[in-house]
């Protein structure tokens, strides 16, 4: 069972999505704040993280760069919730641009299902 | 005296007679030949005295003296009187004329018998062209004098005709004025005159303009200037002025004369031209003021709407993404024991819309706040229970967070203000206190009053508000540091501001970061409107 951890500051939207996914057999950690991921991400060593970086004052991107600087969690793929995909900022929060996608807010959950299926396939075969 | 002594005087007498070469000294009987005739004679008229004794005195006379019987009528005063002295022409033996001074003298003998006239002739043509030259130049002079004096009496005409005339001593004591000094000071002469220039004094001009007015005249240099000066009925007037130094010997100063002429007309011109400038100007300074105005608040405009657009985009895009996925979850549970699911999706899915409508409905009050659209309607009614009504309407939030308002109220009864904006103000304010206080927390309201106003306290135990956020708190889209991650739009306590002041009311709040925040909203009892 691949292992997500989602970051999301809005209570809805972590829940559904975590409701989302554990219907399609993922084990799921959530965390409502940055530093909080981080520690998750440490813990469980999760395959993909789910971010969101609607704001840029959301502590969110604390944990990106929390995680850009830790040699084990940077290598994991991340999809970034954003307000829209040409967020010329998100650029700026990875040093490795290759494990990152954006997906921009509303998004259908199949969206947000192809999205993961993608980045862990593209991680190869376990 | 010795006879012998008499004697030698009589021939020295006569030595000195016949060798003076300047005088013409001859004698005649009493009809008018010649009897004796010295060198002088010779050499004044020419004749020898060998050629001229015998002759009468006539031949020295000018044909028109001649016939008027002139040498007769030398003779008979001369006859008459014993001398006679006069200048006329004479002539020479060559013919050409000369003036001379002659002197006739009657001699007598000692026993008193006339013997002959005595003649001394003196050429003084050229004392005569002297005289005469003098005499003429003398009558030129008077002539140009008498000119040059009318001509100055012409000039000073004129110029009191046309211009403002003063004159003054060194030390600027008014020895003269003309009439149009007079008739535009307003001053009689008698007043003028022995004053200096302070009685006419306008306080106008600065101390170093006069000051340099008075360096000039006193280097004996001309000064020109435009003076403003004060006639005797306090009015003004002003003089282009002339003020030209009259030196003496030395190049000094002695007195000053000057020449004004009244360009007040001209100056209140320029002062209008001036004052319209100005005007102008102002109002260029005013209409650029108001460019600038314009365009900061456009400016001011422009950063709103993109502060709106970026709020908006992620208040919008929340609750959104919360439907879209209550959705998507709403689809997959099909089962019907699977009905408690999808009541909570379509709960959450209310409440996002619910979400979305505050949003839309703070942006329309704003709107309406900002144009000016509302107006106060105040009710009667009791403000206890109006409260307590209030804070039911928040049952529902307050259940979510295991929250609890506590009322102490010590306020009036009845009230009259703008229900429906007071319930909008609380609401508004209680929401806040819920959001931003954590699960469990109690939250106070406080009710006093006054004789004429209402104080409501609203006291929360929350994440209060940083102390560097608090000057901006009511500024549109502002979000504190500490509140961003917790949904808002920043249009909240911008519009409670609003409304406050529509009931003429005031709000105040006082708060610590970690420990809480208290607002307070103050009121009249009697709002108008």
């Amino acid at each position: 069972m691949k292992k997500v951890l989602i970051i999301e500051n809005s209570r809805e939207i972590r829940e559904n999505t975590a409701e989302i996914l554990e219907l399609n057999n993922y084990q799921v950690f959530v965390a409502e704040k940055g530093s909080a991921g981080f520690d998750l991400a440490k813990k469980y060593l999760p395959d993909i993280i789910l971010c969101d970086i609607m704001r840029p004052e959301t502590d969110s991107r604390a944990f990106l760069s929390l995680a850009s600087g830790d040699k084990v969690i940077r290598d994991i793929p991340y999809i970034l919730f954003s307000e829209d995909s040409a967020d010329s900022q998100v650029g700026k929060l990875s040093e490795n641009k290759n494990n990152l996608c954006l997906l921009s807010k509303p998004f259908e959950a199949n969206d947000l299902l192809d999205a993961i299926t993608e980045r862990l396939d593209e991680k190869g075969p376990w | 005296m010795p006879s012998d002594i008499l004697q030698i005087e009589k021939e020295s007498y006569q030595h000195l007679v016949e060798n003076v070469r300047d005088f013409a000294i001859f004698m005649t009987d009493v009809s008018g030949y010649i009897i004796s005739w010295n060198k002088g004679a010779e050499f004044v008229k020419g004749y020898t005295a060998a050629e001229i004794i015998g002759k009468h005195i006539s031949v020295f006379y000018t044909p028109e003296q001649i016939a008027e019987g002139v040498p007769q009528m030398d003779l008979q005063i001369t006859l008459e009187k014993g001398q006679f002295e006069d200048e006329a022409w004479r002539i020479r033996k060559n013919g050409t004329r000369f003036w001379a001074h002659v002197v006739f003298t009657l001699l007598k003998d000692s026993l008193g018998n006339t013997v002959g006239v005595g003649k001394v002739t003196r050429d003084i043509t050229r004392r005569k062209k002297v005289e005469d030259e003098n005499r003429r130049l003398n009558d030129k002079l008077k002539d140009q004098l008498q000119k040059s004096r009318s001509e100055i009496l012409d000039y000073k005409h004129a110029l009191d005709e046309s211009s403002i005339v003063a004159i003054t001593d060194q030390k600027g004591i008014i020895h003269h004025v003309n009439d149009n000094f007079c008739a535009i000071s307003k001053y009689s002469r008698e007043e003028l005159i022995g004053q200096d220039h302070r009685i006419i004094n306008s306080k106008y001009h600065p101390k170093e303009f006069i000051h340099d007015l008075w360096t000039t005249i006193a280097k004996g240099k001309i000064w020109r200037g435009e003076l403003k000066n004060k006639a005797k009925d306090g009015t003004f007037y002003w003089v282009d002025t002339t003020i030209v130094p009259f030196l003496n010997e030395k190049g000094k100063p002695y007195q000053y004369l000057a020449i004004r002429s009244d360009i007040t007309k001209r100056k209140l011109a320029e002062e209008q031209i001036h004052e319209i400038n100005e005007d102008l100007e102002r109002k260029i300074r005013e209409r650029t003021l108001e460019l600038t105005k314009s365009l900061e608040r456009e400016m001011s405009l422009n950063e709103m709407k993109s502060r709106f657009v970026s709020m908006a985009s992620h208040e919008f895009r929340t609750p959104l993404t919360a439907i879209l996925s209550s959705i998507s979850l709403i689809e997959r549970y099909k089962m019907p024991d699977q009905e408690e699911k999808r009541h909570k999706h379509v709960e959450r899915i209310k409440s996002s819309i619910r979400n979305l409508t505050d949003i839309l409905d703070d942006f329309l009050s704003l709107d309406k706040l900002e144009q000016g659209k509302i107006e106060t309607q105040c009710l009667h009614f009791d403000l206890q229970e109006f409260i307590e009504d209030t804070i039911n309407q928040m049952e529902g939030m307050l259940k979510k967070k295991n929250q609890e308002i506590l009322l102490i109220y010590n306020g009036p009864r009845e009230i009259k203000q703008d229900k429906k904006i007071l319930r909008n103000v609380l609401l508004n304010l209680l929401s806040n206190a819920v959001k931003y206080s954590p699960e469990g927390k109690i939250i106070q309201v406080q009710v006093n009053g006054d004789n004429e106003n209402v104080f409501i306290a609203i006291k929360d135990e929350g994440i209060g508000i940083p102390f560097e956020a608090q000057q901006h708190l009511f500024s549109k889209f502002f979000r504190a540091g500490n509140a961003v991650n917790i949904q808002g739009t920043g249009l909240g306590l911008n519009i409670v501001q609003k409304y406050v002041e529509l009931l003429d009311g005031n709000i105040s709040f006082s708060s610590e970061e970690n420990q809480g925040s208290v607002f307070t909203v103050g009121f009249p009892k009697e709002g108008k409107g």
